[in-house]
């Protein structure tokens, strides 16, 4: 063993094994806790320069991290510290410049620690490390005096100083200004937008070469006329000889136009490609994944959970998701302060969620998901949720609503109180949270990012706050509308809904006017009143856009909808009054200009505008088609999906993706189908099957809903898809289909009937099915000309054929992760003769049955192929002398056939 | 150990590795007070002065440094002995320190072995004396 990996120091001595360990995990703790406070003084120092503060603050990280790491006995990495250390004390007391070369080697010091340390809690050799880092301080020790160049740091964007260090990696990375960045974004998103302008050219320039040749037809057929019509002779001649010339030339330039058109599309396709490539690697540069700031989170929540006294299981999703750098250093504290939130007032303690029949231990998930530019971020508890009465009381009890009027208030109108300032649920004072600047803060830094932010919950059952914000801040998505002869847009992260509702005869343009929307009865106005532009005639319809905020609803008239896309904003500054309903301009494909409006200014000042109006008669609006008729029960938004002739509604959270393919299988086969689906092999299983709808359609496209349930998938297989809609779920109702996969029953807000599937026991089926698609639950007829038997398609397996020695067996392909050919089984103990063994998975220790030794029929003495399959969420393998394919096998058959079946560890083997 | 109470020490360290390494080491023993902030170990030390029978401070802190703290700590107390672990002294800081009452200064690698000792040494001193 190398004595620089003496991981048990002399120094640590008289410890249990135990409490040793306890310790040295204090040590690991403490020091990825400094080294990245040491990355962020780091950046600080980079972005700001000199600042004696933070030189003084790593110098005393150095320190920290010396003696500690000498007192646990790890001395050769104190020495390093020690050595940056010196450095940083001569900087700090001005002895030594402060440069880009001070600043690079501690970034590779910083590196190279994290690399050290990861390399020490496995007890690997990391003397490597160790040395780049001294061989880097040798050299600037050494180089310092004359190569390093005057040159103050900060000077200009790209650090390329000290480059006669001999390190790889040195040359692989450089640092460069933000700004550098942005304005790289910036260009190359604007280069996005213009290429649509030729794009919209083409077809244009297609539709004058289609009027040039049907003219040069036409003028064709009146040549023929003037030839057929004048006399034979020399002038004639000259006539026909003209003609042609025409004719050819005309001919000759039209061919080179559409020759020139045809090159022109084809390089302005490939230009399109490469713009959208330039596009997506500039914004990529300017991105940093999510998992970037896991660390710190999980370090805020361990100590604030901890601080509290509470035992929360902290769950992160959505690592590989990437932001805006400065979206991420916005976003940051919102979220550190949203999981607060969720300690301190979501959880309960281990003793009252015991009393409650919960697991003591509580769990907090931070979810990120992506859609187009936007990003959700979810922040889900399994607490005891926000107590609506107890809001209300406090709502009364700070004078915001009088006393008789807050029970009409709805759910969310309540929750939105939790974003007003000073607003705070705590009767008691906590150290960390709970001082009144809570929600507000976390809403109003949302806000700054044109995000927004919304709570659901269930008292008793947790709560959810979701936050959406663009991934990146220069490129959004608009509705691009017209009104009174302008256009404008509006970001859709800001757009609710928009509506076109037809106009009877009652609309006066003049009167105050109100919509009902979800409900509620919001204000409608004209957009055009805020510009004071003049409006169009009406024409049979109302195009409304319907936008929020966490207060108010409004629904915007607009003249009409024009398109909805991807643009460039860039900020603007006016100084007209006006002004303050616009955010950005950017341009538009057309190379036309149009202001991005501020929606919340908008909601602001809608009361100002309606007094504009005549209040005598209010009308309201839409009543027929917008009023969800009320009903008692929870609101949730659902994934909406149609089987036969009914809706199915689906926890939005366990609908991981969405999508239709081709159905390519032969017209009525009854077999059942496989999809592959990221790393799994999903059975897909119909909708109609399980609920006990007769589904006699074949359709041309299959549309598949991914459901995910904790990393459990299954694919279900339905005839539509809706939409995501908010429902006011029922559980009280008697159900009209009766299936043990439907929960309740609902309403969306829209009206319509929809059933509630349990999505949990659908995913569940996954291991059922592959036994038997069979369905034990009763089914009723409860209307008799729409449910009739379950069909039940015919069992087939597609098994994963191999031999041991001359035998031929089966495994069932749908658990199969993957084979590794020619790997030994390793043992702990040589002389073992047992069939148990293990691989090594990519660093994942797999338990092994080998079958040769199992079935004492195999050649032990050559390498064998393995399989590692899944069965109860564990990885498991099997020793086989070789594989041969993979083929269908009817289940009957097959059941008879089991030669090798633990339920516990390994799954049937069947022989063929 | 036939005593009715465990002498007390208090560890003045910003480094948390540190003071849990030195918890868990004597904590068996004495009743172990760990500060991270020279600012809070004086309000401990000006509440329970009595209670604290060992300081041991490290002398390199951010903000007040040993010496400083010292100082300040001499002004509630003159007499709660003190250990001085530190890496980089030179004679004229011990000379200081010294006439600030400490008579042991340890290096900053902490040798477990060699603080138990002296702690030891310290504790049982005091116990003669009164």
């Amino acid at each position: 063993m190398n004595e620089e990996n003496n991981i048990q120091g002399s120094q640590l001595e008289g410890f249990s094994e135990d409490e040793l360990e306890e310790l040295l995990q204090v040590y690991f703790e403490d020091s990825d806790e400094q080294i990245e406070i040491l990355s962020d003084e780091l950046m600080i120092l980079e972005k700001g320069g000199y600042n004696k503060t933070n030189i003084g603050n790593i110098y005393r990280i150095f320190h920290s991290m010396k003696s500690s790491s000498m007192s646990f006995g790890f001395g050769e990495i104190g020495d390093v510290f020690h050595k940056l250390e010196d450095v940083l004390d001569e900087v700090r007391n001005s002895k030594r410049d402060f440069n880009a070369a001070v600043l690079d080697l501690s970034f590779f010091a910083v590196e190279k620690f994290k690399i050290i340390f990861l390399k020490l809690r496995e007890k690997e050799n990391y003397s490597v490390e160790k040395k780049e880092i001294e061989k880097k301080v040798e050299d600037f020790l050494s180089g310092e005096t004359e190569i390093i160049p005057e040159r103050e740091y900060p000077s200009e964007g790209v650090i390329a100083e000290n480059l006669e260090s001999t390190s790889n990696l040195y040359e692989k990375s450089i640092r460069i200004k933000s700004d550098r960045i942005n304005k790289l974004i910036d260009l190359s998103g604007e280069m996005a937008v213009r290429k649509n302008y030729g794009e919209v050219n083409i077809p244009k320039i297609l539709k004058i070469i289609d009027i040039t040749k049907s003219e040069n037809e036409n003028i064709g057929h009146i040549l023929k006329d003037i030839e057929n019509i004048s006399p034979e002779g020399r002038y004639k001649e000259k006539i026909l000889k003209l003609s042609l010339e025409y004719k050819d030339f005309f001919n000759t330039q039209v061919n080179l136009l559409e020759l020139l058109l045809e090159h022109f599309s084809r390089w302005f396709f490939q230009l399109n490609i490469l713009v959208e490539e330039m596009k997506y690697e500039v914004l990529k540069t300017g991105m940093v994944p999510f998992a970037s700031i896991f660390s710190r989170l999980r370090r805020s929540f361990r100590e604030n959970s901890k601080a509290r006294g509470k035992r929360i299981n902290f769950r992160i999703k959505g690592e590989i998701i990437e932001f805006d750098r400065k979206v991420m250093e916005e976003i940051k504290d919102p979220i550190i302060h949203a999981l607060r939130n969720a300690i301190d007032h979501g959880i309960e303690s281990p003793e009252e969620r015991k009393m409650a029949g919960k697991p003591e231990e509580g769990t907090v998930t931070l979810t990120a998901s992506q859609i187009g530019n936007e990003i959700i971020l979810e922040i889900m508890d399994d607490g005891k949720g926000i107590d609506l009465d107890k809001v209300k009381r406090i709502i009364v009890e700070k004078g915001y609503i009088e006393p008789d009027k807050v029970k009409h208030l709805s759910d969310r109108e309540c929750y939105d109180f939790l974003f007003l300032p000073g607003f705070s649920m705590k009767d008691e004072i906590s150290e960390i949270s709970g001082r009144g600047v809570g929600l507000d803060v976390v809403s109003s830094n949302i806000k700054r990012l044109n995000g927004q932010i919304k709570i659901e919950s269930g008292f008793g059952e947790g709560s959810k706050l979701e936050i959406r914000i663009p991934a990146n801040l220069s490129i959004t998505n608009v509705l691009i509308f017209e009104c009174g002869g302008f256009v404008f847009s509006l970001q859709t992260l800001a757009i609710k809904r928009i509506k076109k509702v037809p106009v009877n005869g009652n609309y006066n343009k003049d009167q105050r006017k109100k919509i009902y929307f979800e409900g509620e009865k919001i204000p409608l106005v004209y957009f055009g009143d805020y510009l004071h532009l003049k409006r169009e005639e009406l024409n049979g319809e109302l195009f409304l856009i319907i936008i929020e905020n966490s207060e108010k609803r409004i629904a915007l008239e607009v003249d009409r909808f024009l398109d909805h896309q991807e643009v460039v904003s860039r900020p603007i500054n006016l100084s007209i009054k006006e002004a303050k309903y616009f955010n950005a301009v950017s341009s538009l494909p057309d190379g036309s200009v149009s202001f991005i409006l501020n929606s919340s200014e908008l909601i602001n000042d809608v009361s100002f505008i309606e007094e504009r109006y005549s209040s005598d008669s209010e009308i309201v609006l839409g009543e027929d088609e917008m009023v969800p008729v009320e009903r008692s029960g929870k609101r949730k938004k659902m994934f909406i999906a149609g089987a036969g002739k009914e809706k199915f509604a689906i926890y939005e959270e366990n609908v991981e993706k969405a999508f239709r393919f081709p159905n390519k299988g032969k017209a009525g086969s009854k077999k059942r189908r496989k999809l592959i689906y990221k790393d799994d092999i999903l059975w897909l299983i119909h909708l109609c099957d399980i609920v006990g709808i007769e589904n006699k359609e074949e359709k041309d496209e299959i549309s598949v809903l991914i459901l995910n349930d904790n990393g459990k998938k299954t694919a279900l297989q339905v005839d539509t898809f809706y939409d995501y809609q908010f429902c006011t779920l029922d559980e009280e109702t008697e159900i009209g289909l009766e299936s043990k996969y439907i929960k309740s029953e609902g309403y969306s807000d829209e009206g319509f009937k929809v059933f509630v599937l349990d999505s949990k026991k659908i995913i569940g089926l996954w291991k059922k099915i592959k036994v038997k698609y069979n369905i034990t639950s009763p089914i009723k007829k409860k209307s008799p000309d729409l449910i009739k038997e379950s069909q039940i398609e015919k069992n087939t397996l597609n098994v994963l054929k191999f031999l041991v020695g001359d035998k031929l067996y089966g495994l069932d392909f749908g658990t199969v992760l993957e084979v590794v050919s020619s790997m030994d089984l390793m043992k702990f103990n040589p002389e073992d003769k047992t069939p148990r063994g293990f691989i090594n998975l990519r660093g994942e220790c797999v338990e092994v049955e080998d079958l040769r030794i199992l079935f004492e029929n195999g050649n032990i003495e050559s390498l064998p192929s393995i399989i590692v399959y899944t069965i109860n969420g564990i990885k498991k393998g099997i020793a086989v002398d070789s594989i041969l394919d993979v083929s269908e096998e009817e289940y009957d058959e097959l059941e008879k056939t089991v030669v090798f079946s633990d339920t516990e560890n390994i799954s049937d083997v069947y022989k063929l | 150990m036939t005593e009715e109470k465990k002498k007390s020490i208090m560890v003045i360290d910003d480094t948390k590795p540190i003071r849990i390494l030195l918890l868990k080491t004597f904590e068996k023993k004495y009743e172990m007070l760990l500060e991270e902030k020279g600012i809070e170990a004086l309000e401990t030390i000006r509440d329970r002065q009595d209670d604290i029978d060992l300081i041991i401070l490290d002398y390199e802190m951010p903000k007040l440094n040993g010496y400083q703290l010292l100082k300040l700590i001499r002004n509630i107390n003159k007499n709660i002995p003190v250990i001085i672990l530190s890496s980089s002294l030179d004679k004229e800081k011990i000379r200081k320190l010294r006439l600030l009452g400490v008579k042991k200064f340890l290096a900053k690698q902490v040798n477990l072995k060699r603080l138990a000792d002296e702690i030891k040494e310290y504790l049982s001193k005091k116990e003669d004396k009164s």
